[in-house]
């Protein structure tokens, strides 16, 4: 089968690719772009922790086909890391332990960061609803929560990211 | 409980991966690739148990990019941590739907995933058993009619001839004849399901099996000691030639213990010409095709007084062990050597057999025949509160351990250590934790009611008498310390425990000492394995004598230097002191590489300090008594032999919703309290509490995996076997760690991440038996199965809440 | 849903840039070519092995496809590619709207999870087929209907029906579904959806539910629809005729539950048993019916 040409940002860079037609989004970020933060537990949509965000939005990469992808702009936890930098996010999970194995880790940050950019007010409850497409075998959530509602006040603004 | 003042310990430190792990940077086997590396994947059986006529694979061969196909006739080894039952690739019997019968190597995924479609398999079908009590008729057919051809480690005892692939007893007291002094007695059977661990990162290896012999090994693997010793025995392989590395795993929960595909990929890559593979599994083979872990069916009896001293306790466990038992004969030995749970009884009879069916196999797994044999007594322990009308916290209390006391879980004889954690404590804050004295407040509608349950729990680290570590500390230039241990770091905050313990110890800052990710067996040392919630009682121990070793050298070396006794000085802050005398010191730096005089002469060398942990104190249970065999004077010790280097205590209570009309359970609170003797992290220590317990919580309620009518898996996936998420857990969680430390724990430390999810599944329980008196005895807790207990137990009750629904309802009319 | 395979068979991908093109597309290649609209059960179905597809036809492209317009008196169209997302946001920000399709923003907070609803679309939820999904329910009691074309004409389909089996539908291999419409509710009605899951991430039993002047034979409207407890989306009309009886809301609720429990064909697997899932309907419906009824949903 003959591949073709497919262009997208990968974490703010230009990348161009060839990808056949039969092969998903995470299998081209994986084996074809080596972005190897993307995991997956599942490859049935089920665990989501091939999750990435595609054009702002965070999509599970196992069922989104890589031609799909053409043109479009992607974000992994990788690229939430501006300048050495952890993003307040990513700061808030290390400091509150919410995190053990790490498996999941990169799939929860940046769909954390992209729920947060749009609501930075929630409650638990919503927390828990949106997390709810993820699965994390070793911490039990809680502290993932306390992460995310913690971390919020970085994306009200009411806290500047500092190291 | 002693306040000394730590530097280091007690402080929430994040373990120093995290920030790898949060930006997704942190490698695992699964991200690893090798150059020219090739791809395998397994052909699995449709037939539960059938003879393998032929397997013709010449179709798969032509698909482009195929290197091999192979077979178990390639390698025809049984391989087993305890009982060396387990093949790569069936030999000549399939022996479950899904057993791997054959491995398809390519040059890419995609090709190989083509190929195994084209392998055609020819069965002789053989009649299949699916049931324990099935499998234990005498005309049962039988799965390994060779057991006693078998590998078989001292402890356990296959009963060739029979599907019996262990037995083992426990016998106290008079045994089964105190049931004569009961006022009451209680017979019930209880059920729990096979189960998936459900770590993140599925079984995933890479093998390169080299020209010279040598087997270098990159694999998601709890410990490298253990696989690659089973590795070696199975292939007949020089050990030393093995080099097994792991990086990153995503997760364990026991699943990843003992020897996992590690031969079957390093004799694929032979065949494929030498050259390295990497077989990766998906969810559905992980859960159809790989070990997962035992179900089980028990038969239990306990007789109390009248004022609820437990009198006698009988249970005959029967384990499921699927197709291979492998490590599941000690799950099921565990099981019942520890069978007493918490509490002081005079007279046991426990019988725990482990028993071959057609059906995946299973495994090790977080709490290791705890969970099995809590669920059995905590919920009995409720039952008998119920029955005799007393508090299930004051009928724990009386039966309760008491340190010091001869018990029958710690082998015949030899008394639960004096500082084994204050039991009654545990339970005390437990039940103060969830308020146990205040009703809950009740919800408005009249068929929901809320309750509140408790339990307790013990774990101790199953592991072979003989199980080992040794740990090595050594300096860098900069005076700053590497830690070499083997320990597995699969998220448990271990590893930066024993580097917290190490930084104390030499009184550095934590920056100062460092760990690694990478875990191999050519340069870290000897650890039995990472299970059992063992290692930083055992490891931190054997880094604890690693770091008085390397002060012995200092201080030598300072001693010549100072011209002072060696034992008048100390370690602080990067200097050797003189004890009274600050100001007589020199800096570290100046004796890690040996001191240089100022003529440029050196006095000693590098500093490297070493140390073990060897428990003398353990020795085999007798299979027929479960006692433990006596000891020998010359390991220095002299009372009889333990089952385990420590037991930790530990409760959950929790107050749960029950909706009488559908059978839904909410869990709204829960609380968890552990003596772990010292909180060495209280970051990491809350993280275990908080996961275990929602473990737990969603064995309670959803997890079972669905066997088809052939036997196999029907629900190997995240849509139909359920593992909590996020939107199921209680807002509402509190932690407290006791500190009664035990003596030779590392800075009075014991182990607990397993005891963490082992009270939690009958406290679930017990809330329901004390709200309404109903009985639930098998798992999970499902809607269905909650409501038809309630039917069949307490009819009224469901009437009750139907009326009490219908009024709500005819109100609207009013 | 057990198939062990990482990777997808082969295939085709077209991405059409207009109606025209696509119709095209499908005329020419018939049951060989397959839609894809979000992918989530394309995609599933092709790695479980469960679909064979030489060409995959991606409608994502093509521009009016994309909509959501609610037009008074007449209903809520939802384009074919409008993610469940986008509906979620879109009924977020017209309160009155959502208050009218209540259901169906409850189904679509409910279906798949928040992370596969950016590509999860309605009509795709519908057209899968399995038992268990969500939004059927809510399409079913606001009597919705899809806009089926096809290079020889276009049509209105009612969804009560369309759906066969898994992957089975009464569409042609040459049509496209380009948008639902939920139609207006009846005039002061008050809808709702409630999800029974146990055990798994689907329902065993799914209601949907619509009243309308609960108190007022002569006007009153009821309508209940169920997945998840039956093997494709049941509409209990037998039940909702009884409501048109002059007695009280409260024993019609009893006398449409019987109904109901006994007319029902319903599944039974490991998950429940087709005894709970009946008794579980009774359960769900008088609680949605009542609390509807009273205003307390």
């Amino acid at each position: 089968m003959a591949g073709r040409m497919i262009t997208l940002r990968l974490n703010g860079q230009e990348r161009r690719v060839e990808v056949e037609d039969n092969e998903t989004l995470l299998y081209v970020l994986r084996y074809k772009l080596k972005e190897m933060s993307v995991k997956s537990a599942c490859w049935k949509g089920e665990c989501g922790l091939c999750t990435v965000l595609m054009d702002g939005k965070p999509v599970k990469s196992c069922m989104v086909l890589a031609v799909e992808a053409d043109g479009s702009d992607i974000v992994t936890a990788t690229g939430l890391v501006k300048d050495g930098e952890l993003s307040p996010i990513q700061k808030a999970f290390v400091e509150h332990g919410a995190l053990q194995c790490g498996f999941c880790t990169p799939a929860f940050v940046v769909a954390a960061h992209h729920f947060l950019q749009k609501n930075p007010n929630p409650t638990r409850e919503q927390v828990k609803e949106f997390l709810s497409g993820l699965i994390c075998r070793c911490t039990g959530y809680a502290q993932i929560i306390d992460a995310i509602m913690d971390a919020a006040k970085y994306y009200r603004g009411e806290q500047k990211a500092s190291p | 409980m002693s306040k000394q003042a730590f530097k280091v310990l007690g402080k929430p430190v994040p373990p120093p991966d995290s920030y790898e792990k949060v930006t997704g940077t942190a490698p695992y086997t699964f991200d690893m690739e090798l150059p020219g590396m090739l791809y395998a994947k397994l052909v699995t059986s449709t037939e539960p148990h059938a003879r393998i006529k032929s397997i013709d694979y010449s179709k798969a061969l032509q698909v482009p990019g195929v290197r091999i196909v192979a077979t178990g006739r390639d390698f025809p080894v049984r391989i087993g941590i305890y009982v060396g039952d387990r093949d790569m690739l069936a030999i000549e019997k399939a022996l479950w739907v899904g057993h791997p019968v054959a491995a398809v190597v390519a040059e890419s995924i995609k090709a190989a995933e083509k190929a195994i479609d084209l392998v055609e398999v020819e069965y002789d079908p053989l009649p299949p058993v699916f049931d324990v009590e099935e499998a234990l008729k005498p005309d049962a057919p039988l799965l390994h009619p060779d057991i006693a051809n078998y590998k078989i480690s001292p402890a356990f005892k296959p009963v060739p001839g029979t599907n019996i692939a262990n037995q083992f007893r426990m016998i106290k007291g008079e045994g089964e004849a105190g049931f004569d002094k009961a006022d009451l007695v209680i017979e019930k059977t209880f059920k729990m399901p096979f189960l998936h661990h459900a770590y993140m990162e599925t079984w995933n290896t890479i093998a390169h099996y080299k020209v010279t012999g040598d087997i270098e090994i990159w694999t998601s693997s709890q410990s490298p000691y253990a696989p690659r010793y089973l590795m070696a025995m199975s292939l007949g392989v020089p050990v030393g030639k093995i080099k097994m590395r792991i990086p990153y795993v995503g997760g364990g929960f026991g699943g990843k213990a003992g020897v996992l595909i590690e031969p079957l990929v390093a004799m694929l890559s032979k065949k494929a010409g030498y050259k390295p593979v990497k077989l990766v599994m998906s969810r559905a083979e992980q859960m159809r095709s790989m070990p997962v872990i035992a179900g089980y069916k028990a038969y239990a009896k306990i007789g109390f007084s009248k004022d609820g001293k437990i009198v006698a306790y009988k249970v005959r466990f029967l384990f499921d062990t699927g197709a291979f038992a492998d490590y599941t004969v000690n799950v099921a030995r565990t099981a019942g050597y520890a069978c007493t749970g918490v509490y002081d009884m005079p007279n046991v009879y426990c019988e725990s057999l482990a028993i071959y069916t057609n059906k995946v196999p299973t495994t090790a797994i977080r709490g290791f025949g705890y969970p099995e044999n809590h669920w059995v007594l905590e919920r009995l322990m409720d039952m008998a509160a119920r029955e005799l009308r007393m508090d299930p916290v004051k009928i724990r209390s009386i039966n309760l351990l008491r340190p010091g006391d001869p018990t029958s879980t710690t082998g015949y004889g030899s008394p639960l250590r004096a500082d084994a954690g204050d039991i009654q404590g545990v339970l005390k804050t437990s039940a103060e934790l969830i308020e146990w004295d205040k009703e809950p407040e009740q919800p408005k509608e009249p068929w929901k009611i809320r309750a509140k349950g408790i339990a307790m729990s013990l774990k101790g680290p199953s592991q072979p008498p003989n199980a080992v570590d040794a740990a090595i500390v050594k300096f860098n230039e900069d005076a700053s310390v590497d830690i070499l241990v083997a320990t597995g770091n699969y998220g448990q905050g271990t590893v930066n425990a024993l580097r917290m313990i190490v930084a104390e110890a030499f009184d550095l800052p934590l920056d100062k000492v460092h760990i690694t990710w990478m875990n191999s067996t050519e340069w870290m040392p000897y650890t039995w394995q990472t299970v059992g919630s063992r290692s930083t009682f055992t490891v931190g121990q054997a880094l604890l004598r690693a770091v008085e070793d390397a002060k012995r050298q200092i201080f030598d070396i300072a001693s010549a230097v100072l011209k002072v006794p060696a034992d008048q000085l100390e370690l602080a802050d990067g200097k050797v002191y003189v004890k009274g005398e600050p100001w007589m010191s020199i800096p570290l730096t100046e004796i890690v590489n040996g001191y240089t005089f100022p003529n440029g002469q050196v006095l000693g060398g590098p500093i490297i300090g070493r140390g073990i942990h060897s428990p003398g104190i353990l020795s085999y249970l007798d299979p027929d008594t479960g006692q433990a065999l006596p000891i020998n004077p010359e390991t220095g010790h002299s009372e009889p032999g333990h089952a385990t280097v420590f037991y930790t205590f530990g409760s959950t209570a929790v107050e749960v919703e029950l909706d009488l009309l559908t059978g839904d359970i909410k869990v709204l609170k829960a609380t968890q309290v552990y003596d772990i003797g010292r909180v060495i992290n209280p970051l990491t220590a809350k993280g275990q509490a908080i996961g275990g317990l929602i473990m737990g919580m969603s064995r309670a309620l959803y997890e079972e995996l669905i066997f088809d009518d052939s036997g196999g898996v029907a629900n190997p996936n995240f849509s139909f076997y359920y593992v909590a998420r996020a939107k199921d857990i209680p807002d509402d969680i509190r932690i407290k760690f006791l500190e009664t430390p035990q003596a030779d724990g590392p800075f009075g430390a014991r182990g607990f991440s397993e005891n963490v999810m082992i009270a939690v599944i009958p406290a679930i329980a017990n809330a329901i038996e004390r709200a309404t008196g109903v009985s639930i005895t098998e798992l999970p807790m499902t809607h269905e199965r909650v409501w038809r207990a309630i039917k069949e137990q307490r009819p009224d009750l469901i009437e009750k809440a139907l009326k009490a629904f219908q009024e709500w309802k005819n109100a609207s009319q009013g | 849903m057990s198939a062990p395979y990482f990777t997808l068979p082969e295939f085709k991908y077209v991405k059409p840039g207009s109606l025209e093109e696509a119709l095209e597309i499908l005329d020419e290649h018939g049951e060989e070519a397959k839609i894809m609209n979000g992918g989530i059960g394309v995609v599933a179905f092709l790695k479980e092995r469960l679909m064979e597809a030489e060409y995959i036809v991606d409608i994502k492209g093509i521009p009016e496809l994309k909509k959501i317009e609610y037009i008074p008196g007449k209903g809520l169209y939802v384009g074919a590619t409008t993610t469940v997302n986008e509906l979620i946001e879109f009924l977020e920000k017209s309160p009155e709207v959502r208050e009218k399709y209540r259901a169906l923003y409850e189904a679509s907070t409910h279906l798949a999870d928040a992370i596969l609803r950016n590509r999860a679309t309605i009509v795709g939820d519908i057209l899968e087929g399995l038992p268990y999904m969500d939004a059927p329910g809510p399409a079913l009691i606001f009597e919705a209907e899809m806009h089926a074309v096809s290079k020889s004409g276009e049509r209105w389909v009612p969804v009560d029906g369309i759906v066969m089996g898994p992957m089975m539908t009464q569409l042609q291999p040459n049509e496209i579904v380009t948008e639902i419409i939920f139609k207006e509710p009846p005039e002061g009605a008050r809808s709702g959806y409630v999800k029974f899951a146990s055990r798994t991430e689907y329902g065993i039993v799914n209601v949907a539910a619509l009243v309308a002047h609960p108190n007022d034979p002569g006007k009153r409207v009821v309508k209940i629809a169920y997945t998840g407890a039956t093997a494709l989306p049941y509409r209990a009309r037998e039940a909702e005729e009884l409501f048109k009886k002059p007695e009280p809301f409260g024993k019609l609720v009893e006398e449409a539950v019987k109904v109901i429990q006994d007319n029902v064909e319903v599944l039974e697997d490991p998950y429940a048993s087709a005894d709970f899932r009946k008794y579980l309907m009774g359960i769900l419906t008088t609680q949605l019916l009542v609390k509807l009824a009273r205003g307390e949903w």
